[in-house]
């Protein structure tokens, strides 16, 4: 459930012009919510940013993420 | 490009979980309206929204497991926390909690947005950020009152952006 509930706030956030990036872990969940701008990440549920030991990586996905934005 | 750490995904999850997901009535989370203020990355002020349920154990209550529906409370985070303060308190049993209780940071990734603000990727993280617990089933009360009062805070912030991070 965690994708609808993070697409919640994405949605009430743009809402009032609050731009939004979503890391998406399952895309067909991602897809099915209709959410707007999100990062497909090739990883495990529980694993939004990859590996917990690649801080530089683990930014990277971050980066990617917020530039989805511009 | 990205490395391949593992994917397992639904595959992984077993039958009850998903045939679960395939009958549950997901919510359309497609905004009413598109934003048209597009401040660059450099000059914008970012938050970070989480449903990894993280917590601090001196400061917060823990998410209440017990709740049909599941817990809609949020905790907030603040953005000078000592990472390893933060606690998985995520009731999933869907998800390798593993990850997140070795590296917290992975599912609020603080330290990682500090690092983009020092390289002026972007221009500032916000004081504060916001933790929930993603495990719920009846969001009427989390659109009825926790989401506003987070988007509430995010506009009285400043906040011109905010990253999801989902478990």
């Amino acid at each position: 459930m965690c994708p609808q509930t993070v697409g919640l706030v994405q949605k009430a956030c743009e809402e009032v012009e609050i731009q939004c990036a979503t890391i998406s872990i399952i895309d067909e969940l991602t897809q099915k919510l209709h959410i707007r701008r999100y990062l497909s990440v090739p990883y495990e549920l529980g694993y939004p940013l990859g590996d917990p030991d690649d801080f530089t990586h683990q930014k990277e996905i971050c980066r990617k993420a917020l530039s989805l934005i511009q | 490009m990205l490395d391949i750490f593992r994917i397992k995904k639904l595959s992984h999850l077993s039958f009850v979980d998903k045939s679960a997901l395939s009958i549950y009535p997901w919510k359309d989370c497609k905004p009413g309206k598109t934003s048209s203020v597009t401040l660059p990355l450099f000059e914008s002020n970012i938050a970070i929204v989480s449903s990894a349920g993280m917590y601090v154990r001196e400061l917060h209550d823990t998410f209440d497991h017990t709740i049909k529906g599941g817990d809609c409370s949020y905790r907030v985070i603040q953005r000078n926390i000592e990472i390893d303060q933060l606690i998985d308190g995520h009731r999933s049993r869907s998800f390798d909690h593993s990850g997140i209780k070795k590296n917290p940071s992975t599912g609020m990734p603080i330290p990682q947005l500090k690092s983009l603000v020092e390289e002026g990727f972007i221009g500032s993280l916000n004081h504060r950020h916001f933790s929930l617990m993603g495990s719920i089933l009846a969001p009427l009360r989390l659109i009825k009152y926790t989401i506003p009062e987070i988007v509430e805070k995010l506009v009285r912030d400043k906040v011109n952006a905010v990253l999801l991070v989902p478990v």
